[in-house]
Protein backbone atom coordinates (compact mmCIF):
# COMPACT_ATOMS: atom_id res chain seq x y z
CA UNK A 1 0.00 0.00 0.00
CA UNK A 2 2.67 2.43 0.82
CA UNK A 3 5.09 3.07 -2.20
CA UNK A 4 8.39 2.77 -1.39
CA UNK A 5 9.75 5.85 -3.61
CA UNK A 6 7.16 8.36 -2.39
CA UNK A 7 8.50 11.71 -2.16
CA UNK A 8 8.25 13.37 1.00
CA UNK A 9 5.48 16.13 -0.52
CA UNK A 10 3.45 13.43 -1.60
CA UNK A 11 3.09 11.32 1.65
CA UNK A 12 2.55 14.36 3.45
CA UNK A 13 0.23 15.52 1.01
CA UNK A 14 -1.26 11.73 1.37
CA UNK A 15 -1.50 12.16 5.23
CA UNK A 16 -3.29 15.30 4.78
CA UNK A 17 -6.14 13.92 2.86
CA UNK A 18 -6.58 11.41 5.54
CA UNK A 19 -6.94 13.45 8.14
CA UNK A 20 -9.53 15.56 6.72
CA UNK A 21 -11.49 12.33 5.62
CA UNK A 22 -11.45 11.63 9.38
CA UNK A 23 -12.24 15.17 10.25
CA UNK A 24 -15.00 15.26 7.90
CA UNK A 25 -16.56 11.75 9.31
CA UNK A 26 -16.42 9.99 5.14
CA UNK A 27 -14.81 6.94 7.20
CA UNK A 28 -16.33 4.27 8.03
CA UNK A 29 -15.47 2.67 11.16
CA UNK A 30 -13.97 -0.28 9.36
CA UNK A 31 -11.94 1.78 6.91
CA UNK A 32 -10.66 3.91 9.60
CA UNK A 33 -8.18 1.23 10.87
CA UNK A 34 -6.90 0.65 7.55
CA UNK A 35 -6.66 4.23 7.21
CA UNK A 36 -4.76 5.20 10.37
CA UNK A 37 -2.37 2.16 9.77
CA UNK A 38 -1.36 3.30 6.19
CA UNK A 39 -1.15 7.19 7.48
CA UNK A 40 1.18 5.56 10.53
CA UNK A 41 2.88 3.87 8.05
CA UNK A 42 3.64 6.76 5.58
CA UNK A 43 4.72 9.35 8.93
CA UNK A 44 7.25 6.67 9.53
CA UNK A 45 8.53 7.18 6.12
CA UNK A 46 8.41 11.04 6.38
CA UNK A 47 10.70 10.51 9.31
CA UNK A 48 13.03 8.46 7.35
CA UNK A 49 13.46 10.88 5.10
CA UNK A 50 15.03 13.28 7.32
CA UNK A 51 17.65 10.76 8.74
CA UNK A 52 18.33 8.20 6.65
CA UNK A 53 20.66 7.60 3.78
CA UNK A 54 18.59 6.64 0.21
CA UNK A 55 21.25 4.36 -1.36
CA UNK A 56 20.33 5.25 -4.45
CA UNK A 57 20.73 8.95 -4.16
CA UNK A 58 23.97 8.33 -3.18
CA UNK A 59 24.34 5.87 -6.36
CA UNK A 60 23.18 8.97 -8.87
CA UNK A 61 25.66 11.46 -6.44
CA UNK A 62 28.26 8.90 -7.16
CA UNK A 63 27.83 8.32 -11.19
CA UNK A 64 27.90 12.01 -11.66
CA UNK A 65 31.43 12.30 -9.90
CA UNK A 66 32.75 10.00 -12.00
CA UNK A 67 31.17 11.49 -14.87
CA UNK A 68 33.35 14.43 -14.59
CA UNK A 69 36.42 12.21 -14.21
CA UNK B 1 65.69 76.70 -44.56
CA UNK B 2 67.80 74.15 -43.06
CA UNK B 3 68.67 76.46 -40.47
CA UNK B 4 64.88 76.91 -39.33
CA UNK B 5 63.99 73.45 -39.16
CA UNK B 6 63.76 71.89 -35.31
CA UNK B 7 64.84 68.41 -34.99
CA UNK B 8 61.97 66.32 -33.88
CA UNK B 9 63.50 66.00 -30.14
CA UNK B 10 63.07 70.33 -30.00
CA UNK B 11 59.53 69.84 -31.57
CA UNK B 12 58.39 68.02 -29.19
CA UNK B 13 59.93 69.45 -26.32
CA UNK B 14 58.56 72.84 -27.25
CA UNK B 15 55.09 71.06 -27.77
CA UNK B 16 55.94 69.96 -24.09
CA UNK B 17 56.86 73.68 -22.70
CA UNK B 18 53.72 75.08 -24.37
CA UNK B 19 51.15 72.73 -22.84
CA UNK B 20 52.97 72.83 -19.49
CA UNK B 21 53.05 76.22 -19.55
CA UNK B 22 49.17 76.94 -20.89
CA UNK B 23 47.38 74.09 -18.63
CA UNK B 24 45.88 74.02 -15.90
CA UNK B 25 47.66 72.34 -13.47
CA UNK B 26 45.33 69.50 -13.21
CA UNK B 27 41.69 68.43 -13.53
CA UNK B 28 39.09 66.12 -12.77
CA UNK B 29 37.83 64.21 -15.58
CA UNK B 30 35.51 61.20 -15.86
CA UNK B 31 35.93 57.98 -18.15
CA UNK B 32 35.55 54.54 -18.52
CA UNK B 33 38.71 52.23 -17.67
CA UNK B 34 39.43 50.13 -21.12
CA UNK B 35 42.77 48.53 -20.12
CA UNK B 36 44.52 47.70 -16.81
CA UNK B 37 48.08 46.36 -15.90
CA UNK B 38 50.19 46.23 -13.26
CA UNK B 39 53.77 45.92 -13.44
CA UNK B 40 56.72 44.10 -11.39
CA UNK B 41 57.63 48.06 -9.94
CA UNK B 42 54.13 48.85 -9.00
CA UNK B 43 52.77 51.20 -11.50
CA UNK B 44 49.47 51.18 -13.27
CA UNK B 45 48.84 51.76 -17.00
CA UNK B 46 45.87 52.11 -18.10
CA UNK B 47 43.92 52.68 -20.91
CA UNK B 48 40.85 55.36 -20.67
CA UNK B 49 37.86 56.03 -23.29
CA UNK B 50 34.97 57.48 -24.07
CA UNK B 51 32.15 55.74 -26.08
CA UNK B 52 29.12 57.40 -28.18
CA UNK B 53 26.08 58.05 -25.56
CA UNK B 54 24.39 55.37 -27.54
CA UNK B 55 26.81 52.48 -28.62
CA UNK B 56 29.87 50.82 -28.28
CA UNK B 57 32.06 53.06 -30.67
CA UNK B 58 34.92 55.00 -29.24
CA UNK B 59 35.42 58.45 -29.69
CA UNK B 60 37.95 59.46 -27.24
CA UNK B 61 40.48 57.37 -25.90
CA UNK B 62 44.34 58.03 -24.15
CA UNK B 63 46.42 56.26 -22.20
CA UNK B 64 47.13 56.73 -18.20
CA UNK B 65 49.89 55.95 -15.85
CA UNK B 66 48.76 55.92 -11.91
CA UNK B 67 52.64 56.15 -10.30
CA UNK B 68 53.46 53.27 -7.94
CA UNK B 69 53.61 55.50 -4.95
CA UNK B 70 50.11 56.87 -5.47
CA UNK B 71 48.64 54.04 -6.42
CA UNK B 72 49.25 51.87 -3.32
CA UNK B 73 47.39 54.40 -1.75
CA UNK B 74 44.37 54.80 -4.22
CA UNK B 75 43.78 50.86 -4.65
CA UNK B 76 43.23 50.29 -1.10
CA UNK B 77 41.06 53.71 -1.02
CA UNK B 78 39.05 52.92 -4.04
CA UNK B 79 38.66 49.17 -3.51
CA UNK B 80 37.15 49.19 0.53
CA UNK B 81 34.68 52.53 -0.34
CA UNK B 82 33.74 50.86 -3.83
CA UNK B 83 34.32 47.37 -2.26
CA UNK B 84 34.64 46.52 -6.16
CA UNK B 85 37.99 45.76 -7.52
CA UNK B 86 39.41 48.81 -9.50
CA UNK B 87 39.60 47.09 -12.98
CA UNK B 88 38.72 47.52 -16.74
CA UNK B 89 35.10 48.44 -17.13
CA UNK B 90 34.78 50.86 -14.40
CA UNK B 91 33.71 53.98 -14.87
CA UNK B 92 36.15 56.73 -12.78
CA UNK B 93 36.42 60.35 -11.98
CA UNK B 94 39.95 60.60 -11.49
CA UNK B 95 42.20 63.91 -10.93
CA UNK B 96 44.93 64.17 -13.52
CA UNK B 97 48.20 66.01 -15.15
CA UNK B 98 48.42 66.23 -19.13
CA UNK B 99 52.25 64.66 -19.51
CA UNK B 100 53.58 65.10 -22.90
CA UNK B 101 57.30 63.29 -23.00
CA UNK B 102 59.27 63.58 -26.19
CA UNK B 103 59.95 59.77 -26.26
CA UNK B 104 56.81 58.63 -24.65
CA UNK B 105 53.99 61.01 -25.89
CA UNK B 106 50.60 62.01 -24.68
CA UNK B 107 49.18 60.29 -21.53
CA UNK B 108 47.39 61.61 -18.36
CA UNK B 109 49.60 60.97 -15.10
CA UNK B 110 46.25 60.19 -12.41
CA UNK B 111 47.11 61.83 -8.71
CA UNK B 112 43.48 61.04 -7.43
CA UNK B 113 40.51 59.07 -7.34
CA UNK B 114 36.72 59.90 -6.75
CA UNK B 115 35.30 56.38 -5.64
CA UNK B 116 32.24 57.70 -5.02
CA UNK B 117 31.62 58.47 -8.47
CA UNK B 118 31.97 55.09 -9.74
CA UNK B 119 29.70 53.63 -6.67
CA UNK B 120 27.02 56.11 -8.28
CA UNK B 121 27.98 54.77 -11.51
CA UNK B 122 27.71 50.95 -10.53
CA UNK B 123 23.99 51.81 -8.59
CA UNK B 124 22.72 53.51 -11.68
CA UNK B 125 24.03 50.50 -13.94
CA UNK B 126 22.71 47.85 -11.39
CA UNK B 127 19.27 50.12 -11.63
CA UNK B 128 19.55 49.60 -14.78
CA UNK B 129 19.85 46.27 -15.09
CA UNK B 130 17.25 45.98 -12.66
CA UNK B 131 14.87 47.59 -14.71
CA UNK B 132 15.99 45.50 -17.70
CA UNK B 133 15.01 42.12 -16.03
CA UNK B 134 11.54 43.27 -14.45
CA UNK B 135 11.19 44.73 -18.36
CA UNK B 136 11.78 41.10 -19.64
CA UNK B 137 9.47 39.80 -17.06
CA UNK B 138 12.05 37.59 -15.61
CA UNK B 139 13.05 39.75 -12.19
CA UNK B 140 10.74 37.55 -10.06
CA UNK B 141 10.70 34.20 -11.68
CA UNK B 142 13.07 32.25 -9.45
CA UNK B 143 11.21 33.87 -6.15
CA UNK B 144 7.90 32.50 -7.23
CA UNK B 145 9.06 28.64 -7.69
CA UNK B 146 7.89 26.45 -4.82
CA UNK B 147 10.81 25.40 -2.49
CA UNK B 148 10.49 22.08 -1.81
CA UNK B 149 9.32 20.96 2.04
CA UNK B 150 12.60 18.76 2.16
CA UNK B 151 15.40 20.12 0.24
CA UNK B 152 17.60 17.74 0.89
CA UNK B 153 19.32 17.46 -2.66
CA UNK B 154 21.61 20.37 -2.89
CA UNK B 155 23.79 21.44 -6.20
CA UNK B 156 26.48 23.88 -4.63
CA UNK B 157 28.44 26.81 -6.63
CA UNK B 158 31.48 27.56 -4.67
CA UNK B 159 35.35 27.12 -5.58
CA UNK B 160 36.29 24.12 -3.88
CA UNK B 161 38.79 25.81 -1.53
CA UNK B 162 36.96 28.42 -0.55
CA UNK B 163 36.02 29.25 3.56
CA UNK B 164 32.92 29.78 2.71
CA UNK B 165 32.57 26.43 1.36
CA UNK B 166 33.99 24.71 4.11
CA UNK B 167 31.74 26.31 6.55
CA UNK B 168 28.81 25.62 4.83
CA UNK B 169 29.42 21.96 4.61
CA UNK B 170 30.34 21.53 7.97
CA UNK B 171 27.28 23.77 9.44
CA UNK B 172 25.10 21.35 7.08
CA UNK B 173 26.63 18.21 8.11
CA UNK B 174 26.82 18.48 11.20
CA UNK B 175 23.67 19.82 12.05
CA UNK B 176 22.53 18.24 15.21
CA UNK B 177 19.75 16.52 14.60
CA UNK B 178 20.89 14.24 12.63
CA UNK B 179 19.22 14.80 9.36
CA UNK B 180 20.45 14.20 5.95
CA UNK B 181 21.76 15.98 3.47
CA UNK B 182 23.17 15.34 -0.25
CA UNK B 183 25.43 18.03 -1.38
CA UNK B 184 27.27 17.70 -4.96
CA UNK B 185 29.48 20.80 -5.71
CA UNK B 186 30.00 22.47 -8.82
CA UNK B 187 32.73 24.34 -9.05
CA UNK B 188 33.05 27.80 -10.16
CA UNK B 189 35.92 30.66 -10.50
CA UNK B 190 34.08 33.44 -7.90
CA UNK B 191 36.16 35.97 -8.58
CA UNK B 192 37.53 38.26 -11.51
CA UNK B 193 36.28 38.45 -14.78
CA UNK B 194 36.10 34.54 -15.38
CA UNK B 195 33.49 34.44 -12.40
CA UNK B 196 30.47 35.57 -14.65
CA UNK B 197 30.92 32.88 -17.32
CA UNK B 198 32.21 30.17 -14.72
CA UNK B 199 29.29 30.60 -12.79
CA UNK B 200 26.76 30.25 -15.81
CA UNK B 201 28.33 27.35 -17.02
CA UNK B 202 28.29 25.74 -13.59
CA UNK B 203 24.52 26.71 -13.48
CA UNK B 204 24.15 24.66 -17.25
CA UNK B 205 25.66 21.77 -16.09
CA UNK B 206 23.33 21.84 -12.56
CA UNK B 207 20.64 22.32 -15.18
CA UNK B 208 21.35 18.83 -17.11
CA UNK B 209 20.10 17.57 -13.81
CA UNK B 210 17.47 19.54 -12.80
CA UNK B 211 15.18 17.12 -11.61
CA UNK B 212 17.98 15.52 -9.68
CA UNK B 213 18.50 18.13 -7.82
CA UNK B 214 16.46 20.32 -4.51
CA UNK B 215 17.86 23.25 -4.65
CA UNK B 216 20.94 25.48 -6.31
CA UNK B 217 23.20 27.27 -3.34
CA UNK B 218 25.57 30.01 -4.55
CA UNK B 219 28.52 30.81 -1.88
CA UNK B 220 31.44 32.72 -1.88
CA UNK B 221 33.36 33.89 1.23
CA UNK B 222 37.02 33.94 2.35
CA UNK B 223 37.97 35.84 -0.25
CA UNK B 224 38.57 39.63 -1.04
CA UNK B 225 35.38 41.40 -0.28
CA UNK B 226 36.02 43.90 -3.11
CA UNK B 227 35.03 41.24 -5.60
CA UNK B 228 31.03 41.49 -5.99
CA UNK B 229 30.89 43.08 -9.10
CA UNK B 230 30.51 39.91 -11.42
CA UNK B 231 27.24 39.33 -9.25
CA UNK B 232 26.02 42.42 -10.74
CA UNK B 233 25.88 40.65 -14.34
CA UNK B 234 22.98 40.81 -16.49
CA UNK B 235 23.91 37.80 -18.04
CA UNK B 236 24.32 35.99 -15.02
CA UNK B 237 20.89 37.35 -12.92
CA UNK B 238 18.80 36.48 -16.39
CA UNK B 239 20.25 33.25 -15.53
CA UNK B 240 19.34 32.61 -12.02
CA UNK B 241 15.84 34.03 -12.66
CA UNK B 242 14.97 31.86 -15.57
CA UNK B 243 16.46 29.14 -13.54
CA UNK B 244 13.85 26.14 -12.87
CA UNK B 245 15.23 24.86 -9.11
CA UNK B 246 14.86 27.86 -6.37
CA UNK B 247 17.89 29.57 -5.59
CA UNK B 248 19.83 30.48 -2.64
CA UNK B 249 22.87 33.30 -2.12
CA UNK B 250 25.52 33.28 0.39
CA UNK B 251 27.98 35.99 -1.13
CA UNK B 252 28.90 36.80 2.18
CA UNK B 253 28.56 40.51 2.53
CA UNK B 254 26.64 42.34 4.91
CA UNK B 255 25.59 45.65 2.78
CA UNK B 256 25.35 46.11 -0.68
CA UNK B 257 22.75 43.10 -2.12
CA UNK B 258 24.46 42.70 -5.52
CA UNK B 259 21.96 41.78 -8.50
CA UNK B 260 22.17 38.05 -7.84
CA UNK B 261 20.78 38.54 -4.49
CA UNK B 262 17.91 40.69 -5.54
CA UNK B 263 16.93 37.98 -8.01
CA UNK B 264 17.37 34.58 -6.28
CA UNK B 265 14.70 32.49 -4.37
CA UNK B 266 16.31 33.45 -0.58
CA UNK B 267 19.07 35.56 -0.01
CA UNK B 268 21.16 34.95 2.75
CA UNK B 269 24.25 36.61 4.28
CA UNK B 270 26.65 34.01 4.49
CA UNK B 271 27.45 30.20 3.48
CA UNK B 272 26.77 29.35 7.04
CA UNK B 273 22.94 30.87 7.28
CA UNK B 274 22.55 28.83 4.27
CA UNK B 275 23.49 25.75 5.87
CA UNK B 276 21.13 26.82 8.55
CA UNK B 277 17.77 27.52 6.78
CA UNK B 278 18.11 24.50 4.71
CA UNK B 279 18.35 22.32 8.57
CA UNK B 280 15.58 25.13 9.37
CA UNK B 281 13.16 23.67 5.99
CA UNK B 282 13.95 20.04 7.66
CA UNK B 283 13.02 20.82 11.28
CA UNK B 284 9.91 22.50 10.10
CA UNK B 285 9.14 19.34 8.14
CA UNK B 286 10.19 17.47 11.00
CA UNK B 287 7.75 19.45 13.18
CA UNK B 288 4.99 19.00 10.65
CA UNK B 289 5.33 15.21 10.69
CA UNK B 290 5.14 15.38 14.86
CA UNK B 291 2.27 17.79 14.78
CA UNK B 292 0.61 15.31 11.90
CA UNK B 293 1.54 12.06 14.25
CA UNK B 294 -0.60 14.27 17.57
CA UNK B 295 -3.46 15.66 15.37
CA UNK B 296 -3.99 11.53 14.11
CA UNK B 297 -3.87 10.52 17.97
CA UNK B 298 -5.86 12.96 18.98
CA UNK B 299 -8.65 12.33 16.22
CA UNK B 300 -8.37 8.97 16.03
CA UNK B 301 -9.07 8.46 20.22
CA UNK B 302 -11.97 10.99 19.41
CA UNK B 303 -13.34 8.77 16.99
CA UNK B 304 -13.08 5.83 18.93
CA UNK B 305 -14.79 7.73 21.90
CA UNK B 306 -17.52 8.77 19.94
CA UNK B 307 -18.03 4.96 18.46
CA UNK B 308 -18.13 3.89 22.08
CA UNK B 309 -20.52 6.41 23.33
CA UNK B 310 -22.89 5.70 20.30
CA UNK B 311 -22.37 2.06 20.93
CA UNK B 312 -23.64 2.50 24.53
CA UNK B 313 -26.32 4.43 23.92
CA UNK B 314 -27.48 2.04 21.29
CA UNK B 315 -27.44 -0.45 24.42
CA UNK B 316 -29.24 1.96 26.42
CA UNK B 317 -32.02 1.73 23.85
CA UNK B 318 -31.86 -1.42 23.40
CA UNK B 319 -32.37 -2.98 27.07
CA UNK B 320 -36.09 -1.05 27.40
CA UNK B 321 -36.95 -2.29 23.31
CA UNK B 322 -36.18 -5.90 23.85
CA UNK B 323 -38.43 -5.80 27.02
CA UNK B 324 -41.11 -4.37 25.19
CA UNK B 325 -40.84 -6.74 22.20
CA UNK B 326 -40.70 -10.10 25.07
CA UNK B 327 -43.87 -8.61 26.83
CA UNK B 328 -45.74 -8.49 23.82
CA UNK B 329 -44.45 -11.82 22.53
CA UNK B 330 -45.44 -13.48 25.73
CA UNK B 331 -48.99 -12.39 25.59
CA UNK B 332 -48.81 -13.99 22.27
CA UNK B 333 -47.52 -16.96 23.27
CA UNK B 334 -49.92 -16.67 26.06
CA UNK B 335 -53.11 -16.20 23.84
CA UNK B 336 -52.05 -19.10 21.25
CA UNK B 337 -51.33 -21.86 24.17
CA UNK B 338 -54.52 -21.15 25.02
CA UNK B 339 -55.64 -21.05 21.60
CA UNK B 340 -54.16 -24.16 20.51
CA UNK B 341 -55.28 -26.74 23.45
CA UNK B 342 -58.60 -25.56 22.57
CA UNK B 343 -58.72 -25.94 18.94
CA UNK B 344 -56.19 -28.86 19.40
CA UNK B 345 -59.33 -30.54 22.32
CA UNK B 346 -61.99 -29.81 19.33
CA UNK B 347 -59.82 -31.48 16.38
CA UNK B 348 -58.86 -34.23 18.67
CA UNK B 349 -62.47 -34.79 19.60
CA UNK B 350 -63.86 -34.56 15.96
CA UNK B 351 -61.14 -36.66 14.68
CA UNK B 352 -61.55 -39.78 17.16
CA UNK B 353 -65.35 -39.53 15.93
CA UNK B 354 -64.59 -39.95 12.74
CA UNK B 355 -62.36 -42.14 13.27
CA UNK B 356 -64.70 -44.62 15.35
CA UNK B 357 -66.98 -44.51 12.59
CA UNK B 358 -64.53 -45.63 10.54
CA UNK B 359 -63.91 -48.46 12.62
CA UNK B 360 -67.41 -49.94 12.60
CA UNK B 361 -67.59 -49.48 8.39
CA UNK B 362 -63.89 -51.25 9.00
CA UNK B 363 -65.28 -53.78 11.17
CA UNK B 364 -68.43 -54.46 8.60
CA UNK B 365 -66.35 -54.69 5.93
CA UNK B 366 -64.07 -57.30 7.96
CA UNK B 367 -67.19 -59.42 8.40
CA UNK B 368 -68.19 -59.51 5.26
CA UNK B 369 -64.54 -60.35 3.99
CA UNK B 370 -64.69 -63.15 6.10
CA UNK B 371 -68.01 -64.35 5.24
CA UNK B 372 -67.32 -64.37 1.26
CA UNK B 373 -63.86 -65.54 1.91
CA UNK B 374 -65.22 -68.87 3.77
CA UNK B 375 -67.52 -69.48 1.28
CA UNK B 376 -65.27 -69.21 -1.10
CA UNK B 377 -63.04 -71.71 0.68
CA UNK B 378 -66.01 -74.58 0.68
CA UNK B 379 -66.34 -74.87 -3.08
CA UNK B 380 -62.86 -74.56 -3.56
CA UNK B 381 -62.43 -77.17 -1.38
CA UNK B 382 -65.20 -79.59 -2.92
CA UNK B 383 -63.66 -78.67 -6.49
CA UNK B 384 -60.54 -80.06 -5.58
CA UNK B 385 -61.75 -82.93 -4.29
CA UNK B 386 -62.77 -84.29 -7.43
CA UNK B 387 -59.11 -83.69 -8.51
CA UNK B 388 -58.22 -85.99 -5.67
CA UNK B 389 -55.73 -89.24 -7.33
CA UNK B 390 -57.22 -91.71 -4.75
CA UNK B 391 -60.69 -90.93 -5.74
CA UNK B 392 -59.45 -91.54 -9.58
CA UNK B 393 -58.50 -94.80 -9.01
CA UNK B 394 -61.40 -95.61 -6.69
CA UNK B 395 -63.23 -94.75 -10.07
CA UNK B 396 -61.62 -97.71 -11.64
CA UNK B 397 -58.25 -95.57 -13.42
CA UNK B 398 -54.51 -96.86 -12.30
CA UNK B 399 -50.94 -95.12 -12.71
CA UNK B 400 -47.90 -96.84 -14.19
CA UNK B 401 -44.73 -96.16 -12.69
CA UNK B 402 -41.73 -97.38 -14.06
CA UNK B 403 -38.51 -96.75 -12.50
CA UNK B 404 -40.35 -94.60 -9.71
CA UNK B 405 -41.75 -92.24 -12.38
CA UNK B 406 -45.34 -92.42 -13.86
CA UNK B 407 -44.92 -93.25 -17.34
CA UNK B 408 -47.46 -91.55 -19.72
CA UNK B 409 -45.98 -93.41 -23.13
CA UNK B 410 -45.45 -96.56 -23.77
CA UNK B 411 -42.33 -96.07 -25.83
CA UNK B 412 -40.42 -95.48 -22.15
CA UNK B 413 -40.38 -99.36 -21.60
CA UNK B 414 -38.21 -101.56 -23.46
CA UNK B 415 -38.66 -105.24 -23.03
CA UNK B 416 -38.38 -107.00 -19.97
CA UNK B 417 -38.60 -104.25 -17.75
CA UNK B 418 -40.65 -104.46 -14.35
CA UNK B 419 -43.09 -102.23 -14.43
CA UNK B 420 -45.60 -101.21 -11.24
CA UNK B 421 -49.18 -100.64 -11.71
CA UNK B 422 -50.90 -98.66 -8.80
CA UNK B 423 -54.65 -99.37 -8.36
CA UNK B 424 -57.28 -98.34 -5.89
CA UNK B 425 -56.59 -101.46 -4.03
CA UNK B 426 -52.84 -102.13 -4.30
CA UNK B 427 -49.96 -102.50 -6.65
CA UNK B 428 -49.23 -105.05 -9.04
CA UNK B 429 -45.61 -105.32 -10.67
CA UNK B 430 -45.20 -106.75 -13.98
CA UNK B 431 -43.25 -107.56 -17.13
CA UNK B 432 -42.89 -106.12 -20.31
CA UNK B 433 -43.01 -108.20 -23.36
Amino acid sequence: MTKKNMSYSEAIATIDGILQQIETGELDVDVLAEKVKHASELLKLCKSKLFSTEKEIEKILKEMEDDEK
Amino acid sequence: MDNQALSLYQLLAQIKSILKSSLPSSWWVVAEISELKINYSGHCYLELIEKEAAGESIKAKVRATIWSSVFRMLQPYFETTTRTRLTAGLKVMVRVTAEFHELYGFSLNITDIEPSYTVGEMALRKQEIINQLMAEGVFDMNKSLPLPDLPGKVAVISSRSAAGYGDFMDQLTNNGFGYKFYVKLFPAVMQGNEAEQSIIAALDRIFEREEFFDVVVIIRGGGAQAELNCFNSHWLASHICQFPLPVLTGIGHEQDETITDLVAHTRLKTPTAVAEFLVDQYRQADEKINELSLAFYDIVSVKVREEKEQLNRFRMLLKPAVREQLTSCSGNLKYLTINVASTAKQLVFRESEDISKRAVRIKNGIKGIIIHGRHAVDILERKNSYLDPFLILKRGYSITYFRNKALRNPAQVSQDEVIETRLAGGTIKSKTI
